[in-house]
């Protein structure tokens, strides 16, 4: 039937297709989302007996009184405006090039993306390895460039760098594969007719090319960002368990994972969360209020 | 040699570099995992070893339950991303081409659902499935995943670039609904589903904190969370480790080779609708 | 198959009517054509017939059978979509033998019935081919083969030619008119096209506004439309509709006053304009408009001319002719396709009715 109008019938067919997936989202989405602001609110709350002592703003209070709640906000910032900025130039100008040529463009698309694939765990673990003050590859190579043995994982000053370097190393697949997205939506006449205009190569990327990529740029910023302030994996893994030498990279979900894991703070951890809900809902409001004003699509 | 050839061989220089430095943490891995002990922590490092010791792999293998791990991993991935594909097929299904009551309305909270950080729902899925007794069992491993809205949504937008002419061509030609689903849409929308399955594999199959959060126990713990508890025996038998790292990269490396027209188209996909 | 209209209305949503109220009956082995411009209503009304669009009120009959609320499937309809809606997973073969395959007929009997079509409309070379490997010519042949398969009670055609380019557009328009004597199959066939419909149809039913605006053969129309809207529709170029207030006087010769009261514009055909001279059979009137341009195209000549303060098109004015005189231009008008519509469009008067006089 070409039903224009929904009736009864066909509504209930329809939840029928919808009735998997909906019972997962709503016990294991939507309520726990609900359930996580709610919890944020209660102060004394044991979830055995699911009795409730007593509901205010307590949790947020402790929270925003925690030096290592700020500590672990600032690292995450420090974070992602470590990764970001540097990520997406490199995977940008890598696009670029792998725009540009043709022959054995498929296998260097193929070698880029692999960390992507790979588990973080064990790929951590490799770059752990790699960081090893005394017998890893980064400093046997920086030995020979004259710059002394760095402690890369125990030295507080460069945990987070550490952090940083594979993060971005670990990434850039993923981001390259976007803006190659990006640049094949863009028509190549643009850019001819740019040549027949007298632009140089310089300034067809500068005038053509990357305004009419900028939707993609943003997507892929805006997508970093929000990845870059979820970061566990890579802390858990390359700090054995630990935030990091002094905590040099406590981020704001293993702070979560603290309070939740090893110290049974419901409460403190669900408010963690709601706080990192709303760094990641001012991002998106953000991005779409600018993508509005300012992104040029075509 | 002109301008444009200079140019050109830059290019591939920079890329050839770059490259290279994405390949080293692999090759890395693997030659660590090809030495011996004493090898592995000499100082300056050795670059190719003596021997190649393979039994490293067969060291790490038993050096924890890694088989347990591995058939834990199994499981988990394939009941996780089969039934996800079922939900989602079913649900992409009715927001593409049904028309009901409270349609928009359904599809706009589950949109919401999106901007939701996974890791704020750890701990109330984890007080609701303890309250089931589920903690350690492969349901808490499997369960909360067998829907993925970005799936659907996904899977949404190829349903919907099915002209609807399609769909009333089968009608008249006597196929109804379900086969119409099952024998149209979906082959016509293989590449898709493809591309989702894969994502899914690799998402499940590396999953990590959710795995760490909900197993306690060796009997039902996933190879990510096994190999991070075995960094604590190996202590610094680090060919041991890179050995098992192996193990563990090696099944993804194989679903990327074999799928990766569909994962990468599917990757830029997700871009471009975003 | 007879095809039955009775009151039929279809709204969306009780907001707007989308069709209104329609009677008509589309004749048993012939082909007939719905025919309007874009919003017109007749894709509706063929997928009305189709089934697969129920009306909101009102009773639809396949020759003495009540089929107002069975679908598609119960219909026996067969159907081409404009976009040809190949199935593009399947082969040739496997898309002609759906249809037989889904009502569970024999795989050897499928097999027989599609060769036997696959040769009707000549593509038995293409079988093992996907119909993303077909040219547009080809998968269009190859959807008309599907919706004949199950031996349909009648053949929907939704602008079936529209995707196709110019020269194939003819070629294909005739063949599916060969196709439809060939298997006398009762068609209905969908088009914006006044060319196309001109051609190919038994009978055309020109719809404008959800509302049937002639039912009748392709010349009738041309020569008898029932309103302005009609007459602009069919026939290229369009019709010249003259305000008839200042003219009324030259017409009162021939034309009953009862007539000639209500008439508010002349309405002539483009070739209905001829020079005074003319030996043809024309209307007692002479009439004198201001050249403005005239061009030649291929066969025909186009002449603008300024006439009571509009800008006519005549096109059967010799180009010697034109030479000869000066600004100013002498004509007459034919004794075909010359109209007087009344204030609500309808058509009044037509110069070919027996009370026109011929006094040249």
């Amino acid at each position: 039937m070409m039903i224009k109008k929904p009736t009864l019938k066909s509504t209930l067919i329809g939840f029928l297709y919808l009735a998997p997936m909906l019972l997962i989202l709503l016990v294991f989405n939507i309520f726990p989302i609900l359930d996580s602001f709610a919890m944020s609110f209660f102060t004394k709350y044991n979830f055995y007996t699911n009795q409730i002592g007593q509901i205010g703003l307590g949790n947020f209070k402790t929270l925003f009184s925690d030096p290592n709640f700020w500590l672990a906000l600032k690292n995450t910032l420090i974070f992602v405006i470590g990764v970001v900025p540097i990520s997406i130039c490199l995977s940008l100008g890598i696009a670029l090039l792998l725009n540009h040529i043709r022959f054995l463009a498929g296998f260097f698309k193929t070698v880029y993306f692999l960390p992507f694939v790979t588990s973080t765990v064990a790929i951590s673990l490799v770059w752990q390895w790699i960081y090893n003050d005394q017998y890893g590859l980064l400093n046997l190579f920086l030995r020979h460039l004259g710059i002394g043995p760095i402690n890369w994982l125990n030295d507080p000053k460069w945990a987070m760098p550490a952090l940083i370097i594979m993060t971005i190393w670990k990434g850039l697949g993923f981001n390259i594969i976007l803006f190659l997205a990006g640049l094949s939506n863009i028509d190549q006449r643009y850019e001819r007719v740019a040549q027949i205009d007298g632009a140089n190569k310089w300034q067809t990327f500068r005038y053509i090319i990357f305004p009419l990529l900028s939707p993609m740029t943003f997507l892929v910023t805006v997508m970093s960002i929000i990845s870059g302030f979820k970061v566990f994996d890579e802390v858990f893994v390359l700090f054995g368990g630990s935030p990091g030498p002094g905590q040099a990279t406590l981020t704001l979900v293993f702070y979560l994972y603290q309070k939740f894991y090893t110290e049974w703070q419901y409460g403190l951890a669900a408010a963690s969360g709601v706080v990192l809900f709303f760094l990641i809902l001012i991002v998106t409001v953000i991005n779409y209020l600018y993508s509005r004003k300012h992104i040029y699509y075509v | 040699m002109d301008k444009q050839k200079i140019s050109r061989l830059l290019e591939y220089l920079i890329l050839i570099f770059g490259g290279i430095l994405m390949l080293i943490p692999f090759l890395w891995m693997l030659d660590t995992a090809l030495k011996s002990g004493s090898e592995a922590m000499t100082i300056p490092p050795v670059i190719i070893p003596k021997k190649l010791q393979w039994m490293n792999f067969v060291l790490a293998w038993h050096a924890a339950p890694f088989l347990r791990y591995f058939i834990n991993s199994v499981i988990v991935t394939v009941i996780t991303t089969c039934g996800q594909l079922l939900t989602t097929i079913l649900a992409a299904y009715a927001f593409a081409k049904l028309e009901f009551y409270g349609k928009k309305i359904v599809f706009m909270i589950c949109l919401t659902t999106m901007m939701v950080p996974g890791e704020m729902l750890i701990i109330p899925n984890f007080i609701t499935l303890s309250k089931f007794h589920m903690i350690n069992t492969y349901y808490a491993l499997i369960i909360p995943w067998l829907a993925s809205f970005f799936a659907v949504f996904t899977l949404r937008q190829t349903f919907m670039s099915i002209p609807d002419e399609i769909y009333y061509s089968a009608k008249i030609d006597g196929a109804g609904d379900w086969y119409f689903l099952w024998h149209m849409l979906v082959p016509l929308a293989k590449p898709t589903i493809i591309a989702l399955a894969a994502l899914e594999i690799i998402n499940s199959w590396n999953s990590f904190m959710w795995p760490l959060i909900v197993t306690n126990s060796d009997k039902m713990r996933t190879l990510p969370v096994g190999l991070s508890n075995f960094t604590t025996d190996a202590g610094t038998q680090f060919q041991l480790l890179m050995a098992a790292s192996t193990i563990i990269i090696i099944p993804m490396l194989l679903v990327y080779i074999f799928l990766q027209k569909y994962i990468i188209a599917g990757v830029s996909r997700s871009g471009l609708k975003g | 198959m007879k095809v039955r209209f009775e009151n039929v209305s279809l709204n969306y949503d009780k907001q707007k009517e989308v069709l209104h109220n329609l009677n008509f009956e589309i004749p048993n082995g012939k082909l007939t054509c719905l025919l309007g411009p874009s919003g017109c209503g007749k894709s509706t009304t063929l997928n009305l017939i189709s089934g697969l669009l129920l009306p909101s009120a009102g009773k639809i009959y396949f020759d003495k059978q009540d089929v107002t609320k069975k679908d598609a499937l119960d219909r026996r309809v067969g159907m081409v979509f404009q976009n040809y809606a190949l199935y593009p997973h399947m082969t040739v073969l496997e898309n002609i033998c759906f249809p037989l395959k889904m009502a569970k007929v024999k795989k050897k009997d499928q097999l027989k019935r599609a060769q036997e079509l696959a040769k009707l409309v000549h593509i038995s070379n293409e079988l093992d081919k996907h119909p993303g490997e077909l040219s547009g010519g080809q998968q269009q042949r190859v959807a008309i083969a599907r919706s004949l398969a199950k031996s349909p009670s009648i053949l929907l055609l939704d602008e079936p030619l529209s995707n196709l380019d110019a020269r194939l557009r003819v070629e294909m328009r005739d063949e599916i008119r060969k196709i439809q004597v060939a298997t006398g199959v009762t068609t209905v066939f969908v088009t914006h096209d006044q060319d196309e419909a001109m051609h190919i149809a038994d009978k055309i039913m020109i719809l404008d506004t959800g509302e049937v605006q002639q039912y009748t053969t392709p010349n009738k129309i041309y020569d008898r439309p029932s309103n302005l809207f009609v007459a602009k529709f069919i026939g290229n170029p369009e019709v010249n509709v003259i305000p008839l207030a200042d003219l009324k006087s030259e017409f009162a010769s021939f034309i009953p006053n009862d007539i000639l009261k209500n008439a508010v514009s002349l309405i002539v055909r483009p070739e209905s304009i001829v020079s005074a001279d003319s030996t043809q059979k024309l209307l007692p009137v002479n009439f004198q408009g201001k050249l403005l341009s005239a061009s030649r195209f291929g066969k025909e000549t186009a002449v603008r001319m300024n006439f009571q303060g509009e800008t006519i098109l005549a096109t059967a004015i010799l180009q010697e002719k034109l030479e000869q005189k000066s600004e100013s231009i002498h004509f007459r008008l034919k004794t075909t396709g010359v109209f007087l519509s009344d204030q609500a469009g309808k058509i009044i008067w037509s110069a070919d009715g027996e009370r026109i006089v011929n006094d040249d």
